[in-house]
C-alpha cells in the first residue's frame, strides 16, 4: 500500500480518529480509500452500507475514547480480506450477518456460498452475543429459555456487558473463505449436540454451523470459533482491491 | 421479526414475517404476553413471511409449545417455506406441532 495505511472517521469526532491514528501509526488522508474505517452509532441499512466500501478494518466507536486495536484486527492491515468490531449492544440490534455479506460482495471476495456462509455466521454471531459477551448460560428446556428472554434485555443494559466486542474477520485462502467470530466472555464448552430432538431448546447452533461449513474449530478457551467455506477468492493475495 | 395478530373466532391467528433470531427476545415476548392476555382455545402461527428462523428461534417454538400445554390451547404452524420448513423438518417439529402446508 501507498505511504502506509490511512484511517477514516465516519460518523466520529476528528479528535477520536486523530488520537486512534496517532497511536497506531496510521495517517489520515482522504484521497484514498481508508484502510480502517471508525464509524459510530448506526443502524442496520447503514453498517451494510458501511462495510459496502473497500476497507480492510471496520471499527466502532462507542463513547469519547478510541476503540482498541488488538491483534485480531491489526493482522488486517496486512492481509486480504476484512475485519469487524462492534459492540454487543449493536451486534443485538443490527443485522451483523447481513452486513458481513455485503462486505464479502464489496471486497469481491470470489465465489463463496453466501447461503451457507449466512446461516453458520448467524449462529456464531449469535453464541458470541449471548453465551460470550451477556454471560447467558446454556438454557435446558423451555422453561429455562423463556427465563432468558426476560434475562436478555437486563444483560443489555449492563453496560460492562454491552460494550464487549464481537470482532467477525472474513480473510480469503487459497480455494476457501476463513471466518472467524470472537466474542470476550467466559468462554464456552462444547456440548452434545440436540439438532433433531424436537422439544431441544439448545445445542442445535453448532449442528447449523457444522452443516454449513467445510470445518469449524474452536479456539482462545471457545471464545473463538473458525468456521472454512468453500472459495475461489479472486482477488490478489495482499489485501483486497 | 414482525408479527401480527388476527383473532377468529375463539382463536388466534399470528402473522411472523421476517427472521426470526437471537434478536428477538423482546418482541417474542410480547407475542407470548398477547397470546395469554386472549386465553384462546387455538393459535395458528403463519409462517409464510418468515424468511429465516435460526437455532434460537427454533427454541422459541418449543416456548411456543410449552406454553400452548400449560395454558391448554391447540397450536400449529401453518406454511413454513424455503429454509424456514426445512429447519422444522429436520427438527422433526412436526412430531409435537401440527404444521399444515
Amino acid at each position: 500500500m501507498v505511504n502506509g495505511p490511512t484511517v477514516r472517521g465516519d460518523g466520529v469526532a476528528d479528535s477520536v480518529v486523530r488520537r486512534f491514528g496517532g497511536r497506531h501509526g496510521l495517517r489520515i488522508d482522504h484521497c484514498q480509500p481508508p484502510t480502517v474505517v471508525l464509524f459510530g452509532e448506526v443502524d442496520c441499512e447503514g453498517l451494510r452500507r458501511r462495510l459496502g466500501r473497500p476497507a480492510r478494518v471496520y471499527i466502532e466507536v462507542c463513547g469519547d475514547d478510541p476503540p482498541d486495536f488488538p491483534p485480531a484486527l491489526a493482522d488486517h492491515l496486512g492481509v486480504g480480506g476484512f475485519a469487524v468490531s462492534i459492540s454487543t449492544a449493536t451486534a443485538y440490534r443490527v443485522d451483523l450477518t447481513l452486513a458481513i455479506l455485503a462486505g464479502l460482495d464489496a471486497c469481491r471476495c470470489g465465489d463463496y456460498p453466501a447461503a451457507q456462509v449466512g446461516a453458520a455466521l448467524q449462529e456464531a454471531i449469535g453464541n458470541a452475543v449471548l453465551h460470550g459477551n451477556l454471560e447467558i448460560e446454556r438454557w435446558d428446556g423451555a422453561g429455562r429459555l423463556r427465563a432468558v428472554l426476560g434475562q436478555i434485555p437486563l444483560r443489555l443494559a449492563d453496560p460492562a456487558l454491552a460494550r464487549r466486542r464481537v470482532v467477525v474477520s472474513c480473510r480469503p485462502e487459497p480455494g476457501r473463505l476463513r471466518v472467524s467470530v470472537t466474542d470476550q466472555g467466559l468462554g464456552f464448552t462444547c456440548l452434545p449436540s440436540a439438532a433433531s430432538d424436537a422439544l431441544a431448546t439448545c445445542g442445535r447452533g453448532l449442528e447449523i454451523i457444522r452443516a454449513n461449513t467445510l470445518s469449524c474449530a474452536h479456539s482462545d478457551g471457545g471464545r473463538t470459533v473458525t468456521m472454512c467455506f468453500p472459495g475461489t477468492p479472486c482477488f490478489p493475495e495482499g489485501g483486497r482491491p | 421479526m414482525r408479527y401480527s395478530i388476527k383473532k377468529a373466532d375463539k382463536g388466534l391467528e399470528i402473522s411472523f414475517t421476517e427472521k426470526l433470531t437471537f434478536m428477538d427476545a423482546e418482541v417474542f415476548n410480547a407475542v407470548l404476553a398477547d397470546i395469554e392476555a386472549n386465553e384462546p382455545h387455538s393459535v395458528v402461527v403463519d409462517l409464510s413471511g418468515l424468511d429465516l428462523i435460526d437455532s434460537f428461534g427454533l427454541g422459541l417454538f418449543v416456548v411456543l409449545y410449552d406454553v400452548s400445554q400449560e395454558k391448554k390451547f391447540d397450536l400449529t404452524l401453518r406454511r413454513p417455506r424455503g429454509v424456514v420448513k426445512e429447519r422444522l423438518d429436520y427438527t422433526r417439529f412436526a412430531t409435537i406441532i401440527p404444521i399444515q402446508d
